[in-house]
């Protein structure tokens, strides 16, 4: 445990005042607004609003520049003032078929209804370092930006991006190759982690929630550890998407499900080997990723981990951590990984003498009497 | 033109616009308010495999308002902390109740819906292009 | 998204009054005063309640601004006989759910000691989660015309034994009270909310009757 210290008020503040002199950096250079962290750093704030939990882009990008860039330390920021905030209650179910998709791949089939659609991606990019975005560079010549979340869109189904889009998983089921798992509807509310401690074993919605806010650093090596044979899932993306949904909530003085915008989302649906077990026949599996905002790599990355976790319940042996319930979700959490990790910068002074007085006297038993006298060495 | 619809326009609407609209309104009957524009959090449920059992994704920021205009309760609900925009989505509402005001709001959510389609035609117009056209692969020796 | 049209002109239901007039700085004001008097028990507490709200809510203002504060739509309530023209003000205020018997409910709001249901019929609590049993907002008990037996209150957060008059709480009360806290950890916390003025008993609190 750490010790509460007096007397560093003064230098504490003066600590402020550094870190806010270091926050601004060179005076002469232009302060960073917050539609430039929006617009142009988007990814960032994309990935500040999942682990953060809270779909509020002015917030996540204001949290981005107080941090000054360290996104782990933004997600804090946004986790805070989301706890400050009243709830006004739980929306209807996205729905992520009627996505307007403005990116939408499969790399199990290559023709699927609607085709493959890039949208923006880095994926064919040859990620060379482009002089042209320096300052003074010729800025390669790009359309006006699309208009992403915020933007209001049509009735949905009149352009083949929005709308019905035949999912592919969906293609897979009908053929009965891709298992159903569980089926809607349900009694409730799902088990909500932000109102009920996180205890395992958890069924799947509450991984999921935890899923979708973990870091996204320890969800992609648990991934790839279990690419890599421990604990393997062999994953085909059946279908990948992002684009906005919108989100309609029940409003009790309504008595009827309103509109009340759009957020964009990531989607992963993943279909994965399976040889047969736990009286089920051999079939593809599921795995499912779900993130707020542009965040492809940890999408993929649940719907993999997803997967690993439902070893327990389709049979499988648990040989690797990705697969391990406790180990995975107790873990994934960055603010409280965080915070329990740089505790330790904290004062501990009184813990640290009695381990020291330990050792010395372990030290002294080691020696035996008669040895070199220890400096210090008496009892506190 | 049904609530539903008109408060989804409203809700989607881009503030500017809808400010713009409701302001070409002229003088409405004066309001008071049951709830000022009031800033809290929408806990978002989607489905497991897209169709399965719900789980909680996280929470979204949203604003929500309610007036009292000459006996008509107008509430908004929108995304984001947008008190100007809530408020005057609140308005349209209370206003849509009122006969002498219905046509006109419903006028400006027909502008509201012709707005967004055309962003989103543009939106597609762009992302179209990134569609793969398979056939391109094929070069003319490797066609068959 | 389910589409079934309403026409424009339908209302949910009676339109409730205005809530609290500053929403956030009311309720973090409530909010700490309501832990300052389960912290410090059997103490009356003065406050404006009455300066927090516009017009008159359909609730005494003390038990309005607590159940606003306290109440959200994961809590239950439960409203006594007098208080159920409220329940539109709650509902739409506070987005609680409405609790047809008070064993169901997280908040219980009890015009006065008269409307309070017996309190072991009411949530305990769980041995792991001994903080989730009900929470009594008691009205009426803290009126200056109150004439309650006199207490000698005693426990965690009184320095030392102090008379506890002035309230409304008879016999009945100090019996059900006696029990309440017998159960501790268990049990349930009351707040006597009174005009302009609030206290509160938690079940750690002894209420020993004292002979006049």
């Amino acid at each position: 445990m750490y010790v509460a210290v007096k007397g560093g008020q003064k230098a504490i503040t003066e600590a402020h005042k550094l870190l806010e002199e270091t926050r601004r950096g060179d005076l002469s250079v232009p302060e960073i607004s917050l539609a430039q962290i929006q617009n142009q750093m988007g990814l960032a704030v994309d990935r500040v609003q999942a682990e953060g939990s809270l779909y509020a882009p002015k917030l996540a990008a204001l949290a981005t520049k107080q941090a000054k860039g360290d996104l782990v330390e933004a997600i804090f920021l946004l986790r805070a003032a989301r706890a400050s905030l009243k709830r006004f209650g739980y929306s209807e179910p996205i729905e992520t078929a009627s996505m307007r998709a403005r990116r939408r791949v499969s790399g199990t089939f290559k023709d699927i209804p609607g085709g493959q659609i890039l949208g923006p991606t880095f994926d064919y990019t040859h990620r060379l370092l482009k002089r042209s975005l320096m300052d003074g560079g010729q800025a390669p010549p790009g359309g006006a930006p699309i208009p992403i979340a915020k933007g209001p869109g049509a009735q949905p189904g009149a352009d083949g991006l929005g709308g019905e889009l035949l999912g592919v998983a969906t293609i897979l089921e009908r053929e009965g190759i891709l298992e159903t798992v569980g089926t809607a509807p349900e009694d409730g509310e799902p088990f909500d982690l932000t109102r009920q401690p996180l205890e395992v074993p958890l069924a799947r919605p509450g991984r999921l929630q935890a899923l979708a806010r973990a870091d996204e650093g320890f969800l992609l090596a648990l991934a790839y550890s279990s690419q890599r044979g421990f604990g393997s899932v062999h994953p085909f993306v059946a279908e990948l998407k992002l684009g906005p949904v919108e989100l309609g909530f029940r409003a009790p003085e309504l008595g009827m499900p309103i509109t009340v915008g759009e957020i964009e989302v990531t989607e992963c649906q993943t279909a994965n080997q399976f040889k047969g077990g736990a009286g089920k026949p051999p079939m593809f599996t599921r795995g499912y990723g779900l993130t707020f905002g542009h965040n492809e790599r940890k999408a993929l990355s649940m719907a993999i981990v997803d997967r690993a976790l439902r070893a327990g319940e389709l049979g499988e042996a648990i040989k690797g951590p990705a697969q391990n319930p406790e180990f995975v979700l107790y873990h994934g959490d960055n603010v409280e990984a965080s915070g329990f990790v740089s505790h330790i910068k904290l004062p501990h002074y009184v813990d640290f003498q009695a381990e020291l007085s330990m050792l010395r006297a372990m030290r002294k038993k080691f020696n035996g009497s008669g040895g070199p006298p220890e400096p210090d060495d008496k009892d506190e | 033109m049904e609530r539903q619809r008109i408060m989804r326009a409203l809700a989607l609407s881009r503030e500017n616009t809808l400010i713009e609209l409701m302001g070409s309104l002229g003088d409405i009957p004066p309001f008071e308010y049951l709830r000022r524009p009031q800033k809290g959090l929408i806990m978002v449920k989607a489905r497991a495999d897209a169709k399965n059992q719900a789980f909680n994704l996280g929470e979204a920021l949203a604003t929500r308002c309610s007036v009292n205009l000459n006996g008509k309760a107008g509430h908004a609900y929108v995304l984001g902390d947008e008190p100007e925009k809530c408020l005057a989505a609140a308005l349209a509402d209370a206003l849509a109740q009122d006969e002498r005001f219905r046509p006109e709001i419903e006028r400006i959510a027909l502008c509201l819906e012709a707005d967004m389609a055309r962003a989103r035609a543009l939106e597609v117009q762009k992302t179209q292009k990134t569609k793969v056209d398979f056939f391109t692969l094929v070069r003319g020796e490797d066609a068959d | 998204m389910p589409t079934k049209p309403i026409p424009a002109n339908q209302n949910a239901g009676p339109i409730p009054g205005p809530g609290l007039t500053d929403y956030v700085g009311a309720s973090q004001r409530v909010f700490r005063l309501a832990l300052s008097a389960m912290a410090r028990p059997a103490h009356r507490l003065d406050f404006d309640f009455d300066g927090l709200f516009g017009p008159s809510p359909p609730l005494p203002p003390s038990v309005a601004a607590l159940a606003l504060t306290l109440a959200d739509h994961l809590t239950p309530v439960w409203l006594s006989p007098s208080f159920a023209a409220a329940e539109p003000f709650l509902a739409f205020h506070a987005s609680a759910p409405i609790a047809r018997v008070p064993g169901k409910a997280a908040i219980v709001l009890a015009a006065s000691p008269k409307e309070l249901p017996e309190l072991l019929s009411l949530n305990q609590g769980d041995p792991r989660y001994p903080d989730r049993s009900t929470t009594v907002i008691l009205g009426g008990a803290l009126e200056a015309t109150s004439m309650g037996i006199t207490f000698l209150a005693t426990g965690p957060g009184l320095a030392e034994e102090t008379i506890f008059s002035d309230h409304g709480l008879g016999m009945d009360f100090a019996r059900q009270w006696e029990l309440n806290r017998a159960s501790y950890p268990l049990g349930v916390d009351v707040f006597l909310a009174g005009d302009g003025c609030l206290a509160g008993l938690p079940r750690s609190l002894a209420l020993i009757p004292k002979p006049s």
